[in-house]
């Protein structure tokens, strides 16, 4: 399995934890976990731009965070996604795909 | 989900509450902990699973770093939208509060208007004339050079040119100097002739002061050398009236007194002259005089230009190691003589600073006891909010928050009179400009610019929380709170509180009383200043100004016979019993002095600061009679003192005393301007720089017999007329023209006006500390007034029981007027004693009256006294209509 480019992952790294919280309030470790068994652990974020990746979103407003109860029974920081949030993630989703079809146009021709 | 329901889901969560360091290692030791238990349930070792995990992460302390300063950032924009939030509803409740109190809105913001309008325009004086710097390249570096001797500045505080380009050579501390003489000059051409202020000035003047022209240039140094063609630059007001604003006269030439002058150059709009205003520029050497290049004839006003990084007090000190130099190099002349560097800002406005520093304090006395008076309306108000206290109370508010809501009801109510006060404010200033325009230096400025309106909005905020907070803090004293909490009533209008509206009423009363004693000191100085003897009689004269110009009157002989037949030619104008001519009008401010010496003593000896500059004064025979003034001793002037006769002079009664004490001065010698005259006359004291100075003494030589051309040229002719001197003008123009149609006419107006314009500056200081003082016993009568109004239905049933048990309606009235009065004597009695030690502050600016006068002191407050028992009149006359059945069934 190749690991992804670094570079590419950058400027999608929001986009991809505002996906992954559209399933449902999660813990940064849950985060973090579902999108390595989402993507089979082909996609992995670093533990350390995780975070602060995190606040970032959190001062935009686009997640926001509350405490909730963890696996181990003590309270932990759980994100949700916000209305602008999902409205973000929409807007970057679709700017995405249009991204996405114009290099597979010249990277992949048919 | 909207922004507001975001804010509240994380309030209520205390998530917020948590520290930002709390908050992030934790986030990140969970997240340590979960991957070293995916790592454990792989097999590997704890230890070693938490080693991966760590090198995992990352540079730990750096995620940390940067999260803790995210959330800092988040916690504090928050923070301030909360703060945004309660204010915007504060300023709601604030603003409906107000709206739905109407009366007491109006009659607060009324009261405010007052006090913060006066203060916007006094600041905006202080502004425009203290304040704001003057138009030049680094202002605080442009220094007069004024002449001392002996230490304390000279009568004239001129230079002679020698002494000026001696300075110039030797000092080190001063980038340039430039020297400025005073004259006059005669605009010839399309039109009336005009006389010009002028200023002739070194070419370097400009420079000193670092200023650009509007167009074309300022002068070159070869420009003013002697032999150069004339070149002037133009003053701003002069170019637009007179040449129509165009750039196009730049190059053109001028008429002056007959001779061209090429214009290079006009001074631009904002320019401030350092000495005065002046309408034309010369660029020149000293006039081909031998006189002026005597060492000890003082004519030239010198400014300067001090080095960057030289301090006044080092430049200072290197020009008085030039004055020594001086003094030792030529002790004849300038023995004793010295010069002092002071900025030109503080000459032009040092002597008006105390007064408005003055009336800047009174009117923040003022904006005082308005705010008492506001904060006791507050105050007896509480009583009536406890019901809209409990709501909010039960609405969850804490006392922070009812304290800022309070305050911020305060501070609206502030801005709102500010607001209103601005409008008062803008009035003043229009009235300040056209009353003090050339009285007060820079006063043209005086206007509601920005800083201004920034100084009032912080009043007006100041002004809120100074009369809110005592009333908001008793209103939520926090046993009130407790009691409304649970539902019972407050004591919001309690002892306390009257003690508080006592105390705010005694201190209105005090201020008030400083006030009034300081606007009666200033009357009392007017009043003497009006009656200060003039020695002339000025009812009926008219004066007004000519200049002869070179062209028309070359020779010495045509001024003198000009000045024989033109005051002769006016004497005999219809109305017109007298005329003559002076150099300059007493009480003008000008004058010109020279030094004299007794014939029968030794020379004086200058090394001892023998030599003494006396006034000259240069008249024609029948000016002494024209003007009244009294004939002390000896003869006046006549026709017969002219050129052929023996040379004679007159003096004043001031010289008489003192250059010849015990003695008959007349027929004694003195030697003036190198001419040797016999003293014929002594006159009465005329003051001539104004009616608050020591009468000086004074030389009067006849016209005929005068010698130096510049004191026989430009004269002010005077006219004693039968009736309204100012119906007479028109002939007198048309009298003056048919003798020379190029002779301009200046400053043609009554005698009365000029000594009027004398006391404009002192007359105007004190109508508006009248106006204030007047202004703040209106208002403390009215604090009086509401407080015992208040009192008064506070002890009703008080009243209505005592009438009940045989009171009369007389008495109730002396309880309510004692009540009143003890107040007021209070207050008198602090009013007195801080009036007592504040009043010497006044003291530049009183005149014939002590600081302590004790009669002003003591009809100061028989007349408050008064004041204080009327306002008590209306609460008695409620008191006394007090039915006690009705109150005592109330119970």
């Amino acid at each position: 399995m190749t690991r992804p480019n670094k570079a590419l992952l950058h400027g999608t790294v929001d986009a991809i934890i505002l996906k992954t919280l559209s399933w449902g309030p999660r813990h940064g470790y849950g985060i973090a976990r579902w999108i390595e068994e989402t993507t089979g652990d082909a996609l992995r974020i670093e533990d350390g731009s995780l975070y602060p990746a995190l606040y970032r979103l959190e001062r935009r407003g686009w997640i926001e965070a509350e405490w909730g109860v963890s696996e181990l029974g003590r309270k932990v920081k759980t994100y949700r996604l916000t209305e602008r949030g999902r409205r973000q993630l929409r807007a970057e989703t679709a700017q995405w795909a249009t991204f996405h079809v114009a290099v597979s146009k010249i990277l992949l021709p048919a | 989900m909207a922004p507001g329901t975001r804010i509240r889901r994380l309030l209520r969560s205390p998530l917020w509450k948590t520290s930002v360091e709390k908050e992030v290692d934790g986030e990140v030791e969970f997240h340590l902990e979960m991957r070293t238990r995916e790592y454990v349930a792989r097999g590997m070792e704890p230890a070693a699973a938490r080693e991966k995990a760590l090198s995992r992460f990352g540079e730990i302390d750096r995620v940390k770093r940067t999260c803790r300063e995210i959330a800092r950032r988040r916690d504090r924009a928050m923070r301030i939208t909360e703060w945004t939030t309660e204010r915007r509803q504060d300023l709601r409740y604030a603003l409906r509060h107000l709206i739905q109190n109407p009366g007491f809105t109006l009659i607060a913001a009324l009261t405010l208007s007052l006090g913060i309008g006066a203060n916007a325009a006094m600041f905006s004086v202080i502004n425009a004339v203290l304040i704001r710097p003057l138009p030049y390249a680094e202002p605080d570096r442009v220094v007069h050079l004024l002449e001392t001797h002996n230490g304390e500045l000279s009568r004239h505080v001129f230079l002679s040119y020698p002494t000026f380009t001696d300075y110039r050579a030797q000092n080190r501390t001063l980038v340039e100097l430039a020297a400025y003489e005073f004259s006059e000059a005669t605009l010839l051409g399309t039109g009336e002739p005009e006389l010009l202020a002028r200023a002739t000035v070194s070419a370097s003047f400009f420079d000193v002061l670092g200023v650009r022209p509007a167009c074309g240039r300022f002068f070159l140094p070869q420009e003013g050398e002697p032999g150069h063609d004339p070149v002037v630059v133009l003053g701003y007001g002069l170019w637009q009236r007179r040449f129509g604003g165009e750039a196009a006269i730049v190059g053109e030439t001028v008429n002056l007194g007959g001779i061209a002058h090429t214009v290079v150059g006009v001074v631009d709009a904002d320019y401030e002259d350092p000495l005065g205003r002046r309408q034309i520029y010369q660029a020149g050497p000293p006039w081909s005089n031998p006189n002026h290049e005597v060492r000890n004839e003082h004519s030239w006003r010198v400014i300067g230009r001090i080095k960057p990084g030289v301090s006044v007090a080092e430049a200072q000190a290197d020009l008085n190691r030039i004055a020594a130099q001086l003094a030792a190099e030529y002790p004849d002349t300038s023995a004793g003589d010295g010069v002092r560097c002071v900025t030109v800002k503080e000459r032009m406005v040092g002597d008006v600073r105390p007064a408005i520093l003055i009336l800047f304090a009174a009117v923040a006395f003022v904006l005082l006891i308005a705010c008492a008076n506001v904060a006791n309306l507050l105050l007896s108000r509480a009583a009536g909010r406890e019901r809209e206290i409990a709501v909010r109370i039960a609405l969850g508010a804490g006392r922070r928050r009812l304290l800022g809501q309070l305050l911020t009801e305060s501070i609206a109510l502030a801005v709102l009179g500010g607001a209103a006060g601005l409008g008062l404010a803008r009035a003043a200033t229009e009235v300040f400009v056209v009353l003090l325009e050339g009285d007060i230096p820079r006063a043209a400025a005086i206007r509601l610019d920005g800083s201004v309106l920034v100084f009032t909005l912080g009043v007006a905020v100041g002004t809120g929380v100074l009369f809110g907070l005592v009333p908001a803090l008793q209103t939520t004293r926090p046993n009130v709170v407790a009691a409304l909490r649970e539902g019972g009533r407050g004591t919001t209008a309690g002892p306390g509180s009257r003690g508080l509206r006592s105390g705010l009423v005694v201190a209105e009363i005090a201020l008030a009383v400083v006030l009034v004693i300081g606007a009666g000191l200033l009357i009392k100085s007017l009043w003497n200043l009006r009656r200060v003897e003039t020695g002339v009689d000025a009812e009926g004269v008219l004066t007004l100004r000519i200049a002869p110009s070179t062209a028309n009157h070359p020779d010495p002989e045509d001024l003198t016979a000009l000045y024989r037949q033109l005051p002769a030619r006016l004497a005999t104008l219809p109305g017109v019993e007298a005329a003559g001519a002076i150099t300059y009008l007493p009480m003008r401010g000008a004058f010109s002095c020279a030094g004299f010496a007794r014939d029968d003593r030794p020379p004086p000896d200058p090394t001892a600061g023998e030599v003494v500059c006396t006034e000259l004064r240069t008249v024609t025979p029948d000016y002494f009679r024209t003007m009244g003034m009294v004939l002390l001793r000896g003869r006046g002037l006549t026709r017969d003192d002219d050129a052929r006769r023996p040379q004679v002079v007159m003096i004043n009664e001031a010289m008489a005393q003192q250059a010849f004490p015990g003695e008959d001065p007349i027929g004694r010698r003195i030697t003036v301007n190198g001419v040797s005259r016999e003293i014929v006359g002594v006159v009465g004291n005329v003051p001539q720089l104004g009616l608050a100075a020591a009468p000086a003494m004074a030389i009067y030589t006849p016209h005929a017999q005068e010698r130096s051309p510049w004191a026989r040229r430009n004269m002010a002719l005077v006219l004693r007329t039968a009736g309204d001197p100012l119906k007479l003008a028109p002939a007198v123009r048309t009298a003056v023209w048919d003798l020379d149609a190029t002779i301009p006419i200046t400053e043609l107006r009554t005698m009365e006006g000029v000594l009027s314009d004398n006391v404009a500056e002192p007359r105007f200081r004190t109508l508006l500390l009248v106006v204030f003082a007047t202004v703040a016993t209106l208002l403390a009568a009215v604090g009086i007034a509401g407080v015992m109004a208040c009192s008064v239905s506070q002890r009703r049933h008080e009243i209505g029981l005592r009438m009940a048990l045989g009171a009369r309606q007389q008495d109730v009235v002396g309880l309510v007027v004692g009540q009143g009065l003890k107040l007021a004597l209070l207050g008198l009695g602090i009013g007195l004693v801080a009036a007592f030690a504040l009043t010497r502050l006044l003291a530049s600016l009183l005149f014939g009256v002590g600081a302590a006068d004790p009669l002003t002191f003591a009809t100061v407050a028989l007349v408050l006294g008064a004041v204080a028992t009327a306002a008590c009149y209306l609460p008695a006359r409620r008191a006394m209509r007090v039915d006690p059945i009705t109150v005592l069934r109330s119970d």
